[in-house]
């Protein structure tokens, strides 16, 4: 009867094609999941070999990944272009600059000095500029918090910082022993370390379940049912 | 002469003999009975008969004289033909009534169906009465107000007789059971059978009497074995059910101390008689006899003599002993005796006699009369009745029945006489005697056995157990017929004779338009509902629910806020000013020792023991945001790294992290902290982000086998021949602002460092998440932010990017901590003063 029923199931054209593509993506996973879990386990030149194999495709593709990236990028910005959407001229900027980067990057190399000129010029004082404009805005932000949203959670946090930048740095009066020596270490490395060491478990073991799902085949984030 | 007939349906007139009209097949004889007058009360035919005859004639005052005379005319022209005679459905309407207790047989013409009521029974005998008393101007007023019934019922069953005499005993008729039967399932026409017995005494029709005494009653044989065993001598009164009617009869005071003073033009001449017979004269009967009518007793006479010549088997016909009036005296004594059910011994001798002498008792001929009698007021009171409705038939039942059984056989035949009344019926009749019926009109104080048997049938089917009905249909009965019937009385119902339809010259039927006021009228529908105050209110919220689903709504507007530009202005100008100060006035501030971090002091303790020219693994992994922040902590490691002579060989996995680490070459160069030229090796870009990691951790050679400037640096002697893996490093360090990239870098080379130590510089935001790897010993040592620069440059006694930072790094954090306190104050007491003035607001 269990046949019978596994042949109908098969049969069904519909429910063949979607079975079928299923089914091989998932055993592609799994195989290579084992062959690279095993290998890191068990020193077996084989498998070794195999798990380099296959990092090695993984590296490629993820190159790929960036290039594809690029072209899509250029898609986005080329269309927003031509179609003559608000803010397409910034698009076409965005794309010149990039394929003269590139051009550039492919003659001269990346460690040229008009490569260097380049990058100096201009990304890194722009992105400085942005870190710098932040730190006002969330000094405007801190001001007007308990403005907005008064209540036992904004102050502590807002006490919280004080402390921080206090045991941070000391003060050009001099330092304040007891927030510097004491309250500053216990907030940092105590009550923040605590929390993040607990962040840092539960995403180790979100890892690790996912990883054993995929491997079972219960996940499947390639597509498939 | 035959007097025509119109028909009521088609309004043709045809023969008087026909029973049906021959265009439209409708009957042409009335078959039912006239109603009683409105004097009857109820329906209890027991109460009914009580109720003086007298009484009732005296209180019609609608007779109809023509009908009456009609009646009269009609009345001596009785066909002699037994088969064309309607007399055995008028027999059958007896028994009808006697059974559903409404229709009474109207014996005297010219009475009315307001004089008798409606629906009473019995009430032939008390008309006659009646009639008798009240004169012959009632009588005829009487029946003319009949329908005809009573008269042609009267007629019908004195016909019986002569039929019975006249018919054939041989005639096999079919049973009785066989007989159209009326509503009451009765056979009526077992009467039909019956025929007077040859050589009956019998009386002319104007004597009152009109019974046939031709031909017998039928054969024996036919009876049912209960009226077969009767006529042996079996008590009658117990075999017979009397007629609702005839018992009704029996309360009746028949007073006929006062003679009818018929018409005798108008009147058939056994009606003349009535009326011209007074009571004692002239008559040998004794005073019992008195109160029966001169017919009667003649019948009486006519059962004596059937009764004695009953040898043959002749058919008796004994009917039930019901509430005959018993006024009638010794009448029925009479027809007892003759039949042997009264006991002697009673005062019936002279009644005996009396009888016998009647000997010139013609029962054919009175049939005969009282069948024209009954035609003729039939069809006269069809035609004159104007008020008739055209195609109005009389109500088929028992005269039909008569007419059908009549016109089929010359003889009564057999008779079944098993279903109804029919099988109360004693059998045989065999001597003319009168029926047990009319012996009970005498005394109705003297209750005979049949009476008697009668009162307690009556008392076992009151005893009988009334079924217990659910209560669900006891809610549903009406309330009226929860109430006894006895309250249950619309005398106005009584009163009401119709005038029109099929129930024409009908008292006590509902009326057309009767009972309009208690009709329960519907309330008109109204097209617009009747809304309350609540529901109205619901519809108008509906409405406007609708009509605001056409209209958008308008989008809340945006709380109006001050322009916080100024704000900005004055805090960007205050940080200048807190940055700008100490660089500009080159205060400088020195780090406390106890300030140093353990994890700073590690990195200095292990760069400090890396030996001269050792390769050393840097990874520049964060972004250009954060790189002056990173490079001044990292400028001072760099330095050293470099006046240690060692190898420099870095990678990064982010495509601007080689730019940044040449950036960070050049500041350390620039900054003099460097004795000598670095020794640095691009290994260029690693993809592939985790897995590059991986990869590179697993085979680094293999990973990334060639420099950005071409070179196998693992395969040179002087780069990176030595080094296979990152376990061949002297150290790595990490250069992030990223949490999750030192993650990364920390589980992928983990397994691959070997006694390699793993040093991070990471920005102030990443330490947090990074300190528990450096608690936990898989990070070397860490130099966290400006002020762990600061510190590594402090206890390497150098003095680099982090020095020249850290005053106005300092006096900066300084001002954001008076800016946060003193903004938050303001922002809170702002926020309370809201409070208030929209508490005041609302208030």
């Amino acid at each position: 009867m269990g046949c019978y029923r596994l042949h109908l199931y098969w049969s069904d054209p519909e429910i063949g094609r979607c079975n079928l593509k299923s089914i091989v993506s998932t055993s592609i996973a799994i195989l290579s999941g084992l062959v690279v879990l095993v290998g890191y386990f068990v020193q077996i030149p084989i498998l070794v070999e195999l798990r380099s194999l296959f990092l090695d495709w993984a590296v490629i593709l993820a190159a790929f990944m960036v290039f594809i990236g690029v072209l899509n990028i250029s898609i986005v910005n080329i269309s927003h272009f031509t179609s003559g959407k608000k803010d397409g001229f910034f698009g076409l900027m965005l794309i010149i600059s990039m394929f003269v980067t590139l051009a550039l990057g492919l003659i001269l190399k990346p460690g040229h000095p008009i490569m260097n000129f380049i990058f100096n010029s201009i990304q890194l004082p722009v992105e400085l500029s942005l870190m710098a404009v932040l730190s006002i805005t969330f000094l405007i932000a801190a001001i007007h918090l308990l403005r907005r949203k008064p209540g036992w959670v904004s102050i502590t946090f807002l006490v919280t910082a004080l402390l921080i930048l206090v045991g941070t740095a000391p003060s050009p009066f001099g330092e304040f022993p007891l927030l510097g020596g004491f309250l500053k270490p216990f907030i940092a490395q105590v009550l923040a370390a605590s929390g993040a060491r607990g962040i840092i478990l539960g995403v180790g073991l979100a890892a690790l379940t996912m990883g054993l799902r995929i491997l079972f085949g219960a996940d499947r984030p390639y597509g498939g049912k | 002469m035959m007097a025509d007939i119109r028909c009521q349906m088609c309004g043709k007139l045809s023969s008087d003999e026909l029973e049906i009209c021959p265009f439209c097949q409708a009957r042409l004889t009335p078959l039912h009975m006239p109603s009683p007058s409105d004097d009857m009360e109820g329906s209890d035919p027991v109460e009914s008969s009580e109720v003086n005859i007298s009484e009732r004639i005296e209180g019609n005052q609608e007779a109809d004289s023509n009908e009456m005379d009609s009646l009269l005319d009609d009345y001596i022209e009785i066909p002699s033909d037994p088969a064309e005679l309607e007399v055995k459905e008028w027999l059958a309407g007896l028994d009808q009534e006697s059974n559903n207790e409404m229709e009474t047989p109207d014996l005297i013409p010219g009475g009315s169906a307001d004089t008798f009521g409606d629906g009473s029974d019995d009430d032939w005998l008390s008309r006659l009465n009646s009639q008798e008393n009240t004169g012959a101007e009632q009588v005829d007023q009487d029946a003319e107000k009949q329908d005809g019934y009573a008269e042609k019922d009267l007629v019908e069953w004195l016909q019986d007789f002569k039929n019975d005499d006249e018919s054939e005993r041989q005639q096999n008729s079919q049973p009785v059971s066989d007989l159209p039967m009326n509503d009451t399932g009765s056979n009526d026409d077992w009467l039909d059978r019956l025929q007077p017995i040859e050589g009956s005494v019998s009386r002319d029709i104007d004597d009152g009497v009109d019974i046939t005494d031709e031909g017998d009653l039928g054969d024996v044989e036919a009876l049912p074995e209960s009226l077969q065993d009767s006529t042996e001598g079996s008590s009658l009164e117990e075999d017979i059910e009397t007629p609702d009617w005839l018992r009704n009869i029996q309360a009746e005071t028949l007073d006929l101390s006062e003679g009818t003073a018929l018409d005798e033009a108008q009147s058939p001449d056994w009606m003349a008689d009535l009326q011209a017979e007074t009571f004692p004269s002239g008559n040998d009967v004794d005073s019992d006899e008195r109160d029966m009518p001169a017919w009667l007793r003649e019948i009486g006479a006519d059962s004596l003599e059937f009764g004695e010549s009953n040898g043959s088997g002749t058919p008796e016909i004994s009917f039930e002993d019901t509430a005959i009036d018993q006024g009638a005296g010794d009448f029925d004594d009479e027809m007892a005796l003759k039949e042997g059910l009264v006991p002697p011994g009673e005062k019936n001798q002279d009644i005996e006699a009396s009888v016998l002498e009647a000997n010139d008792y013609d029962l054919n001929s009175q049939v005969e009369s009282l069948e024209s009698f009954r035609h003729g007021s039939s069809l006269e009171k069809l035609s004159s009745d104007e008020s008739v409705a055209p195609g109005t038939t009389m109500p088929s039942g028992s005269l039909q029945d008569f007419t059908q059984a009549g016109t089929s056989s010359d003889t009564p035949g057999s008779l079944d006489l098993d279903d109804g009344i029919m099988d109360d019926i004693s059998g045989e009749l065999e001597t003319v005697d009168l029926p047990e019926w009319l012996k009970e009109l005498k005394d109705p104080e003297v209750l005979s056995s049949d009476e008697l048997m009668d009162a307690e049938v009556a008392k076992k089917l009151d005893a009988i157990p009334e079924g217990e009905l659910p209560e669900w249909i006891q809610d549903m009965q009406p309330v009226e017929s929860m109430l006894p019937q006895d309250e249950i009385v619309d005398e106005k119902l009584n009163e009401f004779v119709e005038n029109t339809g099929p129930l024409a010259g009908l008292a006590g039927v509902l009326p057309l338009a009767a009972n309009t006021e208690t009709r329960h009228s519907t309330k008109p529908y109204q097209e617009t509902p009747v809304l309350s105050g609540e529901q109205n209110q619901q519809v108008e919220l509906f409405k406007q629910i609708l009509n605001s689903e056409s209209n958008p709504k308008k989008p809340p507007l945006p709380v109006k806020r001050s322009s916080q530009r100024l704000l900005r202005w004055i805090v960007t100008i205050i940080m200048l000013a807190a940055v700008l100060v100490p660089i500009l006035i080159n205060y400088p501030v020195a780090l406390p020792a106890s300030n140093y971090p353990p994890e700073m002091i590690q990195v200095r303790k292990i760069i400090f023991g890396l030996p001269n020219d050792s390769p050393v693994l840097m990874i520049f992994d964060y972004g250009p945001a954060y790189s002056a922040e990173l490079e001044a902590a990292a400028s001072s490691i760099v330095g050293d790294l470099i006046n240690k002579n060692t190898r420099l060989v870095y990678l990064s996995t982010s495509p601007t992290g080689l730019v940044l680490a040449d950036h960070l070459m050049n500041g350390v160069r620039s900054q003099g902290t460097s004795l000598i030229d670095p020794r640095v090796t691009e290994l260029g870009y690693l993809p592939g982000d985790i897995q590059g990691m991986a990869s590179f951790a697993n085979n680094p050679s293999y990973t990334l086998p060639v420099s950005t400037d071409g070179v196998h640096v693992w395969e040179d002697t002087q780069v990176l021949q030595d080094v296979g893996s990152l376990s061949g490093f002297a150290a790595l360090i990490l250069l992030t602002e990223n949490s999750e990239t030192a993650r990364n870098w920390i589980e992928q080379v983990e397994g691959h460092l070997g006694n390699t130590p793993l040093l991070m510089v990471a920005s102030a935001q990443a330490e947090p998440m990074i300190r528990p790897y450096f608690e936990s010993g898989q990070v070397d040592g860490m130099v966290t932010g400006l002020a762990g620069g600061k510190a590594y440059e402090q206890a390497m006694g150098i003095s680099g990017l982090s020095a020249g930072y850290w005053s106005s790094f300092r006096s900066g954090l300084f001002v954001i901590e008076l800016i946060i306190i003193f903004g938050g104050f303001w922002s809170l007491f702002g926020s309370l003063r809201d409070r208030k003035l929209t508490r005041k607001e609302e208030v």
